[in-house]
């Protein structure tokens, strides 16, 4: 728009009126000079001669509702008159952005589609400012956003070029607390079941652990808390903070772990995770509790299924790193579940587990304040 | 008219309250009642905004719509933040971010480690500016990475990597040309005269580059860049003990458009550095070089406006003065202090021309109070 045209419009139309027509078909009267200051209207008039009657009414894009378009107008009207002053104009925007984040998100929109470029560069920022240091929970509750990530993504295939079997036991490591925690998170309404005794048989673990949809329900067993076998570590004194709910609940965590652990084992043996949510330090703190409460609450087969897989990871842990590789390479091999056996040596088991529990917590007091689970920390 | 219009309102309420989505798809309207329904550019734009780029990550893991947007349209990230994972947050985002122009990585504590750098050279092939500095245990095998990856780099920051030799310097430079800004200040193995060879014969946009505290640059490295960079600007030879007089006279007349020099601890360097370089100046300004060559030095080519002799006691005040009047742009004030020269005790009577005003227009006040 150049001052020429400006020139020739004004002396003809001294006050003159600009029609406006919203996405919803109403149609309204703005002053020429406060539409103006809009970019995309400006071209409509210049370019195109729209606006001078209500026939001829500018369309303006879809994005712009009547009450967003009030707003803009508000904008337009104050910061179009050139005496202001900057600290005048500063202390406008800052009381004018104050408003919900339903309502900034649609004028940043409104804004963008009309071309004016100050307001879109005012809203955004303070759109910038709500998602500053929120977790992306926060962030999705703030916008009504999906949370359609599938499991997968979540876990953020870390592409192991190396193919390191390290970071691929790890992974389903990771991978598996965290289905267990979610399953947890899904019991935790569930308040009613929490007395239920499992009764199914062996055949049904079985079936539910090889193949089946880990069902968090189904696996509930029995939940009686044995509080005086809970080991109170000194070290998760901070993650028993986080959790605060899950002290109550009880068994179906290391169920899940047998389940839900096989299912993810499959799917993540090409996958490693990317593990930076801050979220996941909670969920690891969460689980590290969970761990210790469950020991005696469970199903004894699930437990022995629980007790061979622990093992297998104390073991890892544990033993020499050639050793370990040749295990690792056979594992990944291995696409079957892992085998279910029963055996006695519970006291030998308990204290291995405890080893491996008790390797968790470095684990995760590591990942503590952490951005993300730190591989080369762990010590192998 | 009215009817649709009623209609309207009532599925649009609909629509705020249910957060339905796939009403307003439905409608065929894009009415804006969602955030996922802003355009991709204007949702990028807000996410970059934010001033720790940690958000950028924790964003990434929103939904789907907002991982698409900022993996596709991501151009700046920092990861400088990242205490401890940052090696594996690298080997992580690099694939998905392939539109990455400018990434840093600076480290207070060293991760990053060759992987990582390989990563990024496979996939971020648009990057031109990586900041690697405090990476110590890089080596060669990320430059001969970055080499061949990276290619459009225009800026490359690996100071303080200890762990480069030349070798992988010669070969980035044989690469990657387009290089402007090079910082490899802390350096020693890799900034060589062999390197710097390399980066004369390669590297002919070079603007900027830091050689501080490498030890090993001499004067054949420092006249090769000379001859091979004339677009250079800053050169920075802070602690490059061996340097002598011959590459100052090098870079005085090889590199017209010099601003910037840093020459402290260089001990070697005595007045016929100084001369040159006003000798230099001077030959620009004469009258027999073309009208547009004289017009280009008295407007564009302002000449030094930054020197750092600091502990170059071979000086003295004869030449140093003549070079801060040939330069008017050096100055001793306490404002601007661009002339540098800490620890020669023999320089302490230079003074730029506006610190002589300064001491004159004192000494004139007493007179006129006298009314």
């Amino acid at each position: 728009m150049s001052e020429v045209d400006m020139a020739v419009i004004k002396p003809e139309m001294m006050k003159s009126y600009i029609w406006l027509q919203t996405a919803d078909g109403s149609i309204q009267q703005v002053e020429q000079e406060v539409a103006m200051f809009c970019p995309m209207i400006c071209h409509e008039i210049i370019q195109k001669g729209m606006g001078s009657s209500k026939n001829y009414a500018i369309s303006l894009p879809q994005r712009v509702s009547p009450a967003m378009l009030s707003l803009i107008l508000d904008y337009c009207r104050f910061h179009q008159v050139p005496g202001r002053s900057n600290k005048e104009r500063k202390s406008f925007d800052e009381k004018f952005i104050r408003m919900d984040t339903k309502r900034l998100c649609e004028l940043t929109s409104a804004a963008d589609s009309l071309q004016l470029k100050p307001l879109v560069d005012l809203t955004s920022r303070a759109l910038a400012r709500i998602i500053e240091g929120k977790t992306p929970e926060e962030i999705r509750e703030i916008f009504h956003l999906p949370d359609d990530l599938t499991e997968e993504e979540k876990l953020e295939p870390l592409k192991n070029t190396t193919d390191d079997p390290r970071i691929r036991l790890l992974n389903r490591l990771y991978a598996k607390k965290r289905k267990e925690l979610k399953e947890r998170q899904k019991q935790k309404n569930i308040e009613v079941e929490e007395e239920r005794v499992d009764e199914r048989s062996v055949d049904d673990l079985l079936s539910f652990i090889n193949g089946e949809n880990a069902d968090s329900k189904g696996v509930a067993t029995s939940k009686n808390k044995k509080k005086n076998r809970r080991r109170k570590d000194p070290q998760k004194s901070t993650s028993i903070d986080h959790a605060t709910e899950s002290p109550k609940k009880g068994s179906n965590g290391l169920g899940c772990l047998g389940t839900g652990g096989d299912n993810e084992s499959h799917s993540t043996l090409s996958e490693t995770s990317k593990l930076q949510d801050v979220e996941d330090d909670i969920f690891y703190h969460k689980v590290e509790l969970d761990d210790v409460d469950i020991d005696d609450e469970i199903d004894p087969a699930l437990k022995e299924e629980i007790d061979r897989e622990v093992e297998d990871f104390a073991r890892r842990l544990n033993s020499d790193w050639p050793e370990r590789m040749q295990e690792l390479l056979s594992l990944g091999q291995e696409k079957s579940p892992v085998h279910f056996s029963i055996n006695g040596n519970g006291s030998l088991r308990k204290h291995q587990r405890d080893r491996w529990l008790r390797s968790e917590v470095t684990e995760s007091m590591l990942l503590g304040g952490d951005e993300q689970m730190s591989k080369n920390e762990i010590q192998w | 008219m009215v009817r649709s219009e009623e209609l309207n309102q009532c599925f649009e309420k609909l629509m705020m309250a249910g957060g339905g989505i796939d009403i307003s798809k439905k409608m065929g309207g894009v009415v804006i009642t969602e955030w996922k329904d802003i355009p991709m550019e204007l949702l990028l734009r807000i996410v970059s905004l934010v001033d720790d780029h940690r958000t950028i990550i924790m964003a990434s893991e929103v939904c789907s719509g907002w991982r698409e947007a900022i993996c596709l349209g991501l151009t700046h990230l920092c990861l400088s933040w990242c205490k401890n994972s940052m090696n594996n947050l690298v080997i992580s985002l690099a694939p998905k971010l392939r539109n990455l122009q400018s990434l840093v990585l600076r480290q207070d504590k060293p991760q990053l480690e060759d992987i990582a750098v390989e990563t990024i050279a496979r996939h971020c092939h648009d990057l031109q500016d990586l900041d690697l500095s405090k990476s110590f245990k890089l080596t060669d095998r990320s430059l001969y990475a970055l080499a061949h990856g990276c290619p459009n780099l225009i800026k490359l920051n690996i100071s303080g990597c200890t762990s480069f030799s030349d070798d992988g310097i010669e070969y980035l430079a044989g690469f990657c040309r387009k290089l402007k800004i090079l910082n490899l200040c802390g350096c020693v193995g890799a900034a060589t005269n062999l390197a710097l060879q390399a980066i004369g014969r390669n590297c002919n946009q070079l603007q900027s580059l830091n050689l501080g505290w490498c030890e090993n640059v001499g004067d054949i490295g420092v006249m090769s860049l000379a001859y091979g960079c004339p677009e250079l600007r800053t050169l920075n030879l802070c602690g490059c003990v061996s340097i002598t007089d011959d590459s100052v006279i090098a870079l005085a007349y090889r590199c017209p458009h010099l601003t910037s020099l840093g020459l402290y601890y260089c001990r070697n360097i005595t007045d016929r550095a100084m001369y040159s370089l006003v000798h230099s100046r001077v030959k620009k300004n004469k009258p027999s070089t073309s009208m547009w060559e004289s017009i280009k030095a008295r407007k564009g080519e302002e000449g030094l406006k930054s020197l750092n002799i600091s502990q170059c006691t071979a000086l003295t005040p004869s030449a140093v003065q003549a070079l801060c009047d040939c330069f008017p742009a050096l100055h001793t004030c306490s404002g601007r202090h661009s002339l540098v020269m800490s620890g020669c005790l023999n320089l302490t009577s230079v003074h730029c021309a506006c610190a002589v005003e300064a001491h004159r227009t004192l000494t004139y006040v007493p007179h006129h109070h006298a009314h």
